[in-house]
């Protein structure tokens, strides 16, 4: 389950597990919320990534895929506070060039 | 052992964590071999079989002291994925043809992957620790 809130110019996005992961069974749930911010108009999104403990190629695929997305609109989306295994994910497949990550905002 | 559902494969993929905690401590390997075989497996699921077919894929996963074997079985169609071209990231398209980025982080994460085809695919797979 995932929770948006607002701080300053920032819409973050905030899963509500304590070891939250992003894969193929419950990836629809983060797209979900994605497109409805994107539908909305948000220029500036943040994924929070502290309690994300995994990530599989599906979850990076639907990322991927929003981030385009977002770019063509001029919007931005980045990662908040991700642990170091999982940042590896990212740059391991050389999907980290196409995100701004924060260690906090 | 079990059924081609991607309702199993939760189950699965918390087996091989719990298995490979009991023989590394090191939480970046757990993370590979997880991730290794989810991807592997979701690939069979998704493009290897029909939906409606029951079919079974068969891990089995051993430790040694400097690595970690995995072996994969399944009955599906020939798939080599070290024949698979790498996805160009630029073009989505190509990541959704039978799971390109999957394919592309699993060649990132394994030391050694042969593949063999005797009625079924399998694939001999090597992590060390």
């Amino acid at each position: 389950m995932y929770t948006v809130e607002r701080k300053d110019n920032y819409v973050i996005i905030r899963n509500t597990q304590n070891r939250a992961e992003i894969e193929f069974n419950n990836i629809s749930e983060l797209s979900e919320v994605l497109k409805n911010l994107m539908e909305e108009g948000e220029k500036k999104i943040l994924i929070d990534f502290k309690n994300v403990v995994y990530i599989d190629s599906a979850g990076l695929g639907v990322l991927l895929d929003t981030m385009k997305k977002l770019k063509a609109n001029e919007t931005e989306l980045g990662i908040l506070s991700i642990s170091k295994d999982v940042l590896e994910v990212f740059t391991a497949t050389k999907i980290a060039q196409y995100f701004k990550f924060y260690k906090n905002i | 052992m079990f059924n081609n559902d991607l309702t199993n494969l939760t189950m699965l993929v918390k087996n091989i964590e719990s298995f490979i905690q009991q023989h590394s401590e090191n939480a970046k390997l757990v993370y590979k071999v997880q991730l290794v075989v989810d991807e592997i497996v979701t690939n069979i699921i998704k493009y290897g079989y029909k939906k409606e077919e029951e079919n079974t894929i068969i891990v089995n996963i051993r430790s040694f002291q400097n690595l970690f074997t995995i072996t994969i079985k399944d009955n599906a169609k020939y798939f080599n994925p070290m024949e698979h071209t790498l996805p160009d990231l630029n073009k989505h398209k190509e990541l959704k043809k039978t799971g390109g980025l999957g394919i592309f982080m699993t060649r990132q994460y394994v030391d050694k992957l042969d593949h063999d085809y005797q009625n079924g695919n399998i694939l001999k797979i090597k992590i060390y620790k």
